[in-house]
């Protein structure tokens, strides 16, 4: 980082912010936030990328990005710990195993990127960023669906994670808020292994969260409350390099604030006046948009290495659609979020009680 | 004679035993007047932050490009305060206006 540091002082005084930038920006806040409020994670993937088309230096985007994140972190955790929803003592075991999965990812990322290039380290983030974040997709899809069937054992993920979570190893710690009863090795584990896929791949949440659900046991609001009491630390530590760097401009993060300080509220809101099961379906479709979007620039990078050749019309092609693909999933996330609160809101206008609203969501999927 | 106030004390307690009633240690529900008055406060304090830093940008910004301790401690301090006073804002204001009107669709069902 720093070789890098001149590079950024110069990006940090070259930023020029007009009043349509900054509109934009809390507009990009707004999605993040609401996104993050709802579903304990999913702000990065879509706000980095969504402020460098609008000009911002990369480098620049993720630290303001980061820096934001510290600030966000705090007051969803706080919203979320209103509702019952942080387990502070599983945040603070995860966050150990996790930081260190952190470190252990970018020690292999390097290492790749060393031998490989970057064109060959793209690659590699992107082949496992498909492979990983298809298989939970699949998990999740059929777990919602078995949710659709009314199959609803409170033992939701069966199979391995099941067998996974109920490993008696001693010792087997409580986790009170989160209501459930795991070895501390497990929470470890799920922990370091979160961390390292973070690291590779960049979107912490989108593994945090399940890994929560599936294999510690935690329903899907604590695991959202939870994701975000976490989200405090790695954005604590991420605003201080960032801006140790000198890449930070404060500005950017304030203005991500106008929108996402609402928008985590409307999210950890939301989270009351629907289903766990709804919450995960929004996560999967948005995991499974960030999946093709990732998926289809692989030719590109495989183009880029040797390994296969593709026009220029196809290339440009290619990245169109993951961009769009990619906006979209965080999108269509939030029309969905805000679809159910608008219809929770006319649903309490006329009188109608939770049960019956229940029954008419579950009747609408 | 040094005894002598220890005793009053107690005498005072033992006077009102029993007419103190127990100490309530349930908190009492913000009033929707108390949390939007509030709201306007914590607003208004976000909003004097969001001017001083934005009237003061170049100061800021040499402060936190200047690769020293000060440049983390400028951009957290600030962010800790606005998201604080922005973040505490947008909470009093949604608990007493959109919280409110969903009390009756909340569920926590898997």
């Amino acid at each position: 980082m720093g070789g890098e540091i001149p590079v950024g002082v110069e990006a940090v005084k070259a930023v020029a912010l007009t009043p349509k930038m900054a509109i934009e920006i809390a507009g990009i806040g707004l999605l993040g936030g609401t996104l993050s409020g709802f579903l304990g994670s999913g702000g990065a993937f879509i706000m980095t990328p969504a402020m460098m088309s609008l000009g911002i230096p990369g480098i620049m985007a993720v630290a303001a990005n980061i820096t934001h994140k510290f600030g966000k972190a705090i007051q969803g955790a706080k919203k979320h710990s209103e509702f019952g929803n942080v387990d502070k003592k599983m945040g603070l075991v995860m966050f150990l195993a996790l930081f260190l999965g952190v470190k252990l990812a970018v020690m292999a990322n390097t290492g790749i990127a060393e031998s490989l290039g970057e064109a060959g380290s793209n690659l590699y983030i992107s082949a496992f960023f498909v492979i990983v974040l298809t298989g939970l997709t699949l998990f999740m899809t059929k777990d919602i669906l078995s949710h659709k069937k009314g199959i609803v054992d409170g033992n939701s993920g069966g199979g391995i994670a099941a067998k996974i979570r109920n490993l008696n190893l001693p010792p087997i710690m409580n986790f009170p808020i989160a209501k459930t009863r795991v070895s501390l090795w497990i929470a470890l584990f799920v922990g370091l292994a979160t961390g390292f896929l973070a690291g590779t791949i960049g979107v912490g949440g989108f593994i945090g969260v399940p890994a929560m659900i599936y294999l510690l046991g935690c329903s899907t609001y604590v695991a959202a409350g939870t994701e975000l009491f976490l989200a405090i630390f790695s954005g604590a530590q991420g605003a201080y390099l960032y801006a140790m760097g000198g890449f930070t401009d404060v500005r950017i993060a304030l203005l991500l604030y106008v929108g996402s300080m609402i928008g985590i509220q409307l999210g950890a809101i939301g989270t009351r006046i629907v289903r766990g099961y709804q919450i995960k379906l929004v996560m999967t479709c948005i995991i499974a948009m960030v999946v093709v979007s990732r998926g289809v620039m692989i030719p590109s990078y495989l183009s880029d290495i040797g390994y296969i050749s593709i026009s220029e019309s196809t290339a440009s092609t290619l990245s169109l659609i993951s961009n769009v693909t990619l906006f979209g999933s965080g999108i269509i996330g939030v029309l969905i979020i805000f679809f159910w609160m608008f219809q929770a809101l006319r649903r309490a206008g006329k009188g109608i009680p939770v049960k019956e609203k229940q029954e008419g969501v579950v009747s609408s999927h | 004679m040094i005894f002598a106030p220890q005793r009053t004390n107690y005498l005072i307690i033992e006077k009102w035993k029993g007419r103190i009633p127990a100490m309530d240690t349930t908190k009492t529900p913000e009033s929707k007047r108390m949390g939007l008055i509030k709201a306007l406060v914590y607003g208004a304090a976000a909003i004097a932050l969001y001017a001083w830093v934005f009237s003061h940008s170049k100061f800021v910004m040499d402060v936190i490009s200047s690769k020293t301790i000060q440049g983390p401690a400028l951009a957290i301090t600030l962010v800790l305060l606005a998201s604080g006073f922005y973040g505490t804002a947008a909470n009093k204001f949604f608990k007493h206006t959109l919280e409110k009107k969903l009390e009756s669709q909340l569920t926590r069902e898997e």
